[in-house]
């Protein structure tokens, strides 16, 4: 095999060369690189709703940084390459918010207690579906296949847990069939 | 053979250098990106599509799944109102008033960015469960052992922690400028 020699340009050039698209590669990949640990230990969370619906965080919460202790959370890893995705759930008298957030982090879709009232039904499909929507519900396109679906509801004070909960506990997540394209 | 030593040896030096200053970039993702207000920063475009790769990355790291400005803006401190690191070895006074928000809290984290236990079971104070003061200002203790009033527990031992401020559904007082939002107070009291 014929190995070029190592000149000091070529050194430099070659270092620099592999260490700028190192720096890219990781900047870039770094957001989906957590994302994906976080959806798939999210996928091993889920309850007979199809979400992730834990008690109120404290220290034993390690799965997401920074969890508030005020809020009660139900979230779920969606995957639309078989079709649209089904989010509801009761909103509650509190803060409450239903936001979705592509592979990249991107926090792409929001609704709360100020815009819908009752009750949330979210349609979610692929940037190029058009799904059947049921009597007012809400469509959302997600700009990537995978992401997360995140329920906050705030509990005001330690009273007001248990009857909060009982909305959180009512959060579902389901995968939906196939939907046609837009033409 | 020595040849190929060679590059072998530039291809991990190219890595090493391009991984190390890329992680460097991303865990002070902070001094670059974000609006310092008092002792308190924020990241402005926080789960927006404007944000940029680093501040993105930054995110993933320290605030996953955070909202965007519209509906929460997030503000974190490393630091009391005189730049010097919060750490559990001193006892701090962290004075305001309530925010143009739906509601907001303050809540207390180890280094290691998550809840800590404590004897008091309690993370945080928000504006429905802070006690207030006669004009409706509010002080909280940050101290590891029980203070008086809105007792705000820190990590056991001398570590280092620090604070986030989060304002949900925020107005326009808070939105229009996030430099001239009216973040608490951070004062240094007495130290062990």
């Amino acid at each position: 095999m014929n190995v070029p020699a190592i000149t000091f340009p070529r050194f430099l050039l070659a270092t620099l060369l592999i260490a700028v698209l190192t720096h890219i590669f990781i900047v870039q990949m770094f957001p989906r690189l957590i994302m994906g640990r976080a959806m798939s230990v999210l996928s091993t969370a889920v309850g007979p709703n199809g979400m992730a619906a834990g008690k109120r965080p404290d220290e034993t919460a390690r799965m997401i940084v920074m969890p508030s202790p005020d809020l009660l959370y139900a979230s779920c890893a969606y995957d639309l390459r078989k079709g649209p995705w089904r989010l509801s759930s009761p909103v509650p008298d509190t803060y409450w918010s239903l936001s979705l957030f592509a592979s990249n982090t991107d926090n792409f879709f929001v609704v709360n207690n100020r815009t819908v009232k009752e009750k949330v039904d979210v349609i979610l499909a692929g940037m190029n579906e058009a799904p059947l929507l049921p009597d007012g519900a809400i469509l959302a396109h997600s700009p990537s296949h995978h992401g997360i679906a995140l329920f906050r509801f705030l509990v005001r004070d330690e009273a007001d847990n248990e009857r909060v909960r009982a909305f959180q506990l009512q959060a579902e997540c389901q995968a939906q069939g196939p939907s046609a394209p837009i033409k | 053979m020595k040849r190929l030593a060679g590059w072998i040896l530039i291809l991990l030096l190219g890595i090493g250098l391009g991984g190390g200053s890329a992680l460097l970039m991303i865990l002070n993702v902070g001094a670059m990106r974000a609006i310092r207000v008092g002792a308190w920063q924020t990241l402005p475009s926080t789960g927006t599509a404007n944000a940029d790769a680093y501040t993105r990355a930054g995110i993933a790291l320290t605030g996953l799944l955070a909202l965007g400005p519209s509906e929460a803006v997030y503000f974190t401190a490393e630091h009391d109102d005189d730049g010097k690191l919060l750490t559990s070895a001193c006892d701090y006074a962290i004075s305001g008033q309530d925010f143009d928000s739906t509601w907001w809290s303050v809540t207390a984290y180890g280094a290691d960015r998550f809840l800590f236990a404590n004897a008091a079971n309690r993370f945080s104070f928000n504006g429905g469960s802070v006690s207030r003061e006669v004009d409706n200002s509010w002080v909280i203790r940050a101290a590891s052992t029980e203070k008086p009033g809105n007792w705000l527990p820190t990590p056991a031992g001398n570590g280092r922690f620090f604070l986030a401020l989060r304002l949900y559904q925020p107005g326009p007082g808070i939105t229009g400028d996030l430099s001239k939002v009216p973040v608490p107070h951070i004062q240094r009291e007495t130290c062990r």
